[in-house]
């Protein structure tokens, strides 16, 4: 069993509105795990990590949201605010990033983590662990210029079975968007009739 | 041909969103040359399609399955179609049903044994299953009971089925739901979309209706010939086209119209640059006054077999069954001889006919102009990446500037008022589909989806009140997180002409159909029976060619009923 990246997409926007992010956050949600997984990185268990810490404690810092930072990024076409900064789950920022560097490569650093990224791919070592779990907060993260990798991770085009409790925290956060259902809003809100024979 | 339509279309004229962009008028919208259904079966037509029907292994119930492969210059496509025994009382279109007549998948290429095997236990299930990435669609069908038993028993007995009885369904099977794009696992659009062949939109779901429309026909006369054996007959090719294929839209439908809002203006902006291409020309030739009047004459009778229970279409109906009669009598008079006939025609629409019979004109003013205007259908089509990206360092100034610009009409609505907010667009727990509730009834304001654009983006203009013109919006957005859904949807509908619908969409008085009229009409629905205020049948591809006739018919003459 495997999923799309515009189903997974499509979830990890009803995911982070679920968590507590209004829509237009939540967009960029659904954009940052689809520009993850396609290059071959793990977005969505990145992105349920962080959500589910997000939703589990009201009040998270927003000022270290991998989320809002790289909006604000992305917004100003601008670098300078996460040259080093302080974060939750940094590879969240890297769509954002790819959104400004153009031509160019940058190296985004945590830990022992190195993550290369360019608009045509990104390059990390997989020997270390991307994704933390539980998520916990970095105070080491740092942006700074890079060469051109040799390779690229290979990009993809499904999520494979690995994934599937990752989805799974998506899809409980996403729950929490849908109305239950009622006998009234079963008939009327959708506005069916009673019979279907013709 | 290409080149002179790309140096017409950057200085047409045409018209306004403020006048097109309206769900009156859009609720009355017409079938046309650009509709993705003729597209479709223009270019299969063009390209030499050929149509194969490699298995039909149905037992005496309807039981089994059956599969159609289309090949093109370049690749094959195959419906797989699975045909089940299904208790009336199971019979529903909603989409909480659990089993219906027919299941289908459109597979990439052409299937193996295996793979059919692997569908055999997911399509059948359709929500409850999982499908892969050599699936483009998923889709389902319910028969109409009372016709394809009708149908059955003439062919069975050595007869043809009455015109009349077929007119008043128009279908032996209707679809109520055909799912695309990544839904339940199916290929990613992005893997299909730059395909030639699926150039435009909703090509390959409109594929699948096509040849499901041919499975219908099959398994009424498998049926047939199960009943009456040697005494069984198969439907005559003039009678076996008036059947098309049923098709039951509900509520789920609504909100792709607001949600995808670089896709309609690509659509409506086709549309609209194509009448603006005919409106320009100076003189009409006689070839092309005589194809327009008889094309008249002929939707003039799909006006009159158009029936439905439903008050509001009913009257909307008598109106356009009027309006024909206007269309007819000033065609009598010499206006199609006078220079820029058709802008004249158009304008005198605009002050003698009703919505149903001005949209109804631009659609017939588009079909003497093939050559001119069917190249338009490859540019519906919209990659909406490409204007995801907010642009921050655009300054506060710009923003009021493109909300007065696209957002003007909002100004004037109270949304505190309770008819005026009234509706809320949410998504059910049960079979998570979108639906309308009523805010000042029902619990359900905080599952609201943000499907009213008019509100929000007066929300905006109060927050930006306190700001100066000269901030910028990423400096905005970071305090105001809350905007920033809207202010995407301002900076691309500031862009697009036609991306933004010029109504309120939560308001006491909106009528989903009309959204949902509007998107099948650009799919090439026609007969719209609205069954409540939002859920609406309709009937696709009928008097269309079928695969084995194709080459030898044209499609678009096909569009509008026959005068005999």
């Amino acid at each position: 069993m495997s999923w799309a990246l515009g189903e997974i997409k499509a979830l990890s926007i009803k995911a982070a509105k679920g968590a507590g992010f209004d829509w237009g956050i939540a967009e960029e949600a659904g954009f940052a795990v689809e520009w993850l997984e396609a290059r071959g990185l793990p977005g969505t268990r990145a992105m349920a990590q962080y959500l589910s810490r997000y939703h589990r404690e009201t009040g998270l810092d927003i000022d270290f949201c991998p989320l809002r930072k790289g909006c604000f990024v992305s917004d100003t076409n601008d670098l300078s605010s996460i040259e080093k900064t302080s974060a939750f789950q940094p590879v969240l920022m890297a769509p954002f990033i790819a959104n400004v560097i153009e031509g160019e490569t940058v190296k985004l650093s945590w830990d022992k983590n190195k993550l290369v990224i360019s608009k045509d791919g990104v390059d990390y070592n997989t020997r270390y662990q991307l994704i933390n779990e539980p998520c916990k907060l970095f105070e080491n993260v740092e942006l700074s210029s890079w060469y051109a990798p040799r390779r690229f991770l290979p990009h993809k085009t499904r999520i494979g079975e690995s994934e599937k409790a990752y989805i799974s925290i998506l899809n409980a956060l996403a729950h929490k968007t849908y109305a239950p259902a009622t006998e009234e809003s079963r008939l009327a809100g959708a506005g069916a009739g009673l019979n279907d024979n013709d | 041909m290409i080149e002179a339509n790309k140096v017409h279309k950057s200085g047409i004229n045409k018209r306004p969103a403020s006048q097109v962009m309206r769900l009156k008028r859009m609720g009355c919208f017409h079938q046309s040359r650009l509709s993705f259904m003729r597209v479709l079966l223009r270019r299969l037509k063009r390209e030499s399609w050929s149509f194969e029907r490699p298995a039909f292994e149905i037992d005496e119930k309807g039981v089994g399955y059956a599969t159609y492969s289309v090949t093109g210059p370049k690749r094959t496509y195959t419906l797989i179609a699975f045909a089940h025994d299904l208790p009336a009382e199971l019979r529903s279109d909603r989409v909480i049903a659990e089993a219906w007549d027919a299941t289908f998948t459109l597979f990439d290429g052409v299937p193996t044994r295996d793979d059919i095997e692997r569908l055999s236990k997911n399509v059948p299930l359709q929500e409850a299953g999982r499908i892969s990435e050599k699936e483009i669609s998923l889709s389902r069908a319910n028969r109409s009971v009372r016709l394809f038993e009708y149908v059955t028993d003439c062919l069975s007995r050595g007869i043809q089925p009455e015109t009349s009885e077929i007119e008043k369904v128009g279908y032996l099977m209707r679809t109520t739901a055909v799912y695309g794009s990544s839904k339940f696992g199916a290929c990613d659009r992005e893997n299909w979309a730059n395909r030639e062949e699926f150039s435009g939109s909703f090509q390959p779901e409109l594929l699948a209706v096509w040849l499901i429309r041919t499975f219908a026909i099959d398994i009424v006369e498998h049926m047939a010939k199960m009943r009456g054996g040697e005494n069984a007959v198969r439907l005559e090719a003039d009678i076996r086209r008036r059947f098309g294929v049923g098709n039951s839209t509900g509520l789920g439908m609504a909100p792709f119209l607001i949600n995808h809002p670089a896709l309609i203006d690509s659509w409506i902006n086709g549309r609209e640059t194509a009448l603006g291409i005919v409106c320009e020309l100076e003189r009409a030739t006689r070839h092309e006054i005589s194809k327009f009047k008889e094309l008249v004459e002929r939707a003039s009778l799909n006006a009159d077999q158009w029936t439905t229970d439903h008050e509001h279409q009913k009257a909307k109906i008598a109106c356009l069954q009027k309006d024909m009669e206007k269309l007819k009598t000033i065609l009598e008079s010499d206006i199609l001889e006078q220079e820029k006939p058709w802008q004249k025609l158009l304008l005198w629409g605009e002050d003698n006919l009703g919505f149903e019979g001005q949209e109804q004109l631009v659609s017939l003013m588009l079909e003497p102009y093939g050559h001119l205007v069917d190249d338009l259908s490859s540019d519906m089509k919209a990659d909406e990446t490409v204007q995801f990206r907010i642009r921050g360092n655009e300054k506060i100034a710009d923003l009021k500037q493109s909300l007065n610009h696209v957002y003007a009409w909002a100004k004037d609505i109270d949304f505190e008022d309770s008819q005026a907010n009234a509706r809320v667009w949410y998504v059910s727990e049960e079979k998570l589909e979108p639906r309308l509730g009523e805010r000042h009834e029902e619990p359900i304001e905080p599952y609201e989806q943000p499907l009213a654009p008019g509100r929000d983006a007066k929300r905006l203009m109060a927050a930006l009140e306190t700001w100066s013109n000269d901030e910028t919006i990423a400096a905005f957005l970071m305090q105001h997180a809350e905007h920033r859904h809207i202010v995407r949807r301002v900076q691309l509908a500031s862009q697009k002409d036609y991306a933004e619908i010029r109504d309120n969409t939560i308001s006491s008085t909106m009528l989903p159909i009309d959204l949902l009229r509007c998107k099948l009409s650009f799919f090439g629905a026609t007969k719209f029976d609205p069954r409540s205020d939002r859920w609406v049948r309709i009937t696709m591809y009928q008097g269309a060619p079928f695969p084995d006739e194709l080459h030898a018919l044209d499609p678009d003459d096909l569009a509008y009923p026959p005068l005999s």
